[in-house]
């Protein structure tokens, strides 16, 4: 069991090391580490080793946040966007660019304090219609969710349908996710909060395993269940948000990453916990080194790929799996 | 034992008895101890519930499950300890579930699962076991298995509640009865053989017979 952790965090650290070598315009290793102002410098460190680490940093914490709500949910096909945070984030970023109100902050662009105002909307109306229905049920909060979901993707549409041509096009762009940043700003608002949020995946394990045998189940062990899935609904909400707010919607990562986990590496939950935050952020790493090389000097959106490639391969492993049986 | 018909409250009693419902008149006390005034955790040191079905669904270890017992016990920041691990053992080693411990909870049979319930139980090392109709959809080589289990289980001195309609297999292993018709305890009392009750109760008569020395109910067609 120690190997496969060995293993897959030297592949982790090898890939995420290596790829930002590679892309469109072809680096002079000599001047990476020597001459600061050069072009090849700065396309290394101020653009591809930055993506990288933020596609990291974004595709382990969708994938993570996949899990949990998985586990509170007992839902296998439970995602991050299940409860219409990331559609909430998306509507307020959208509405402000309609608007064309952006205050920058801290640094960082306007438009994703914006999204971050969208997402704790939605947990606001989700908290509020379970206060208001007395229930916290699994049922109430997957049903809030769906209409949620539906009503921000309408306000979406509505929006887009009154943009310009040109507006239309960079909302689109927004909608497809993508990891463009220059720069380490974003990365460093980031890090502390991913570095809490799988501290705090790793604390709860037990509760996370524990609850997925259903209500019954996990207050017959002692388990304050209501009060973990508030929690965990909230803390796994604002850190959505907040990714939702920089990438945008990346889809498919937070679904598959908990499965393929559970598929391969199913010694306990321990370490399904610890091959999500590793091979969903290398999931994003990789489909984002081939949305940067795949079509040069394109660069498709990120979110296009993750679930262009992420299906066929899933369904790869899911029957390689099945087969297996 | 709880009897009563479908939708006579049954369920609803042993979870408002294991602290699972709230919002309810009356009081609950067990061992002199009010059960709303405990936290979630004391209550499950007190008493393991034993729903109908279970509802795992995502993959999870037979020995994760198991280990779920000792959760009661352990404080937030800790692993589980030698003595929960030692506790852990002893009962798989005793109820010889030496093979399923790394299986799949999902991939085991209806019987297997109750197996590995019942000793989840014991590992939770709870004076009280309540039951919610333990004995559907199961074989007659688990049925005896469990019935098993439950005298075992009394022996070591601990009180089980159970909610069951299976007067033929239960009967002749319980001391007190309770009916539940409506919402409400339209009999209490020793194990007795009243005709008129059990019709009361159910809408239908049950027979009494002995078999050497063997008493047995059965419902009268």
């Amino acid at each position: 069991m120690n190997k496969k952790y060995i293993f897959i965090s030297v592949i982790g650290l090898v890939v995420v090391l290596l790829l930002p070598f590679i892309g469109a315009v072809k680096l002079d290793f000599g001047s990476l580490f020597s001459n600061d102002s050069s072009t090849d410098s700065i396309i290394f460190w101020q653009l591809r080793f930055p993506r990288t680490l933020l596609g990291f940093i974004v595709g382990s914490t969708l994938a993570l946040s996949g899990l949990m709500f998985q586990n509170i949910f007992k839902n296998s096909l439970a995602t991050p966007y299940t409860l219409g945070v990331s559609s909430g984030a998306a509507a307020a970023t959208v509405v402000a660019m309609r608007l064309g109100i952006s205050l920058p902050f801290l640094g960082l662009s306007g438009l994703y304090l914006y999204g971050f105002l969208g997402a704790l909307i939605t947990i606001a109306a989700i908290l509020g219609i379970a206060k208001a229905t007395k229930s916290f049920s699994i049922y109430t909060l997957l049903m809030s969710g769906v209409a949620l979901n539906f009503f921000f993707s309408s306000l979406i549409l509505l929006v887009q349908y009154l943009l310009n041509f040109t507006e239309t096009v960079s909302v689109l762009r927004w909608l497809m996710g993508g990891l463009n940043v220059s720069g380490y700003s974003e990365v460093i608002f980031l890090l502390p909060l991913y570095l809490f949020f799988v501290v705090t995946a790793f604390l709860v394990r037990n509760e996370l395993m524990i609850i997925s045998g259903g209500d019954s189940f996990a207050h017959s062990r002692g388990m304050d269940v209501k009060r973990f899935r508030m929690l965990i609904f909230i803390i796994v909400s604002i850190v959505i948000g907040v990714v939702v707010s920089i990438a945008g919607p990346i889809g498919f990562v937070g679904l598959i990453v908990p499965h393929i986990s559970r598929l391969i590496f199913k010694d306990d939950f321990k370490s399904v916990i610890f091959f999500t935050v590793i091979t969903g952020g290398l999931l994003l790493v990789i489909t984002d080194f081939i949305a940067r090389i795949i079509i040069p000097p394109v660069e498709i959106p990120v979110g296009i790929i993750t679930s262009f490639l992420g299906a066929p391969f899933f369904l790869f492993i899911l029957i390689s799996k099945l087969k297996e049986q | 034992m709880i009897f009563g018909p479908n939708g006579a409250g049954k369920t609803t009693l042993i979870k408002i008895i294991c602290g699972l419902l709230h919002g309810f008149e009356g009081r609950v006390r067990v061992n002199k101890k009010d059960i709303q005034s405990l936290h979630a955790k004391q209550v499950a040191q007190l008493i393991s519930y034993q729903p109908q079905f279970d509802e795992f669904s995502l993959p999870l270890k037979v020995k994760e499950v198991l280990l779920s017992g000792r959760y009661p016990y352990k404080s937030f920041f800790k692993d589980y300890s030698k003595e929960d691990f030692h506790i852990y053992n002893e009962v798989v080693k005793r109820l010889k579930l030496e093979e399923f411990v790394d299986r799949d909870i999902n991939t085991l049979s209806g019987g297997e699962r109750k197996k590995v319930m019942i000793a989840s139980a014991f590992i939770q090392d709870v004076s009280i076991i309540i039951f919610d109709e333990p004995f559907t959809f199961l074989d007659p080589g688990v049925i005896s298995y469990l019935t098993g289990m439950m005298k075992e289980m009394n022996r070591l001195g601990k009180t089980l509640v159970v909610v069951s309609h299976d007067f033929e297999i239960l009967y002749p292993l319980v001391n007190k009865m309770i009916a539940l018709k409506n919402g409400k305890i339209v009999y209490s009392g020793n194990r007795v053989f009243d005709k008129e009750m059990l019709k009361k109760t159910y809408d239908a008569s049950f027979e009494r017979i002995y078999h050497n020395d063997k008493e047995i109910i059965f419902l009268d067609e």
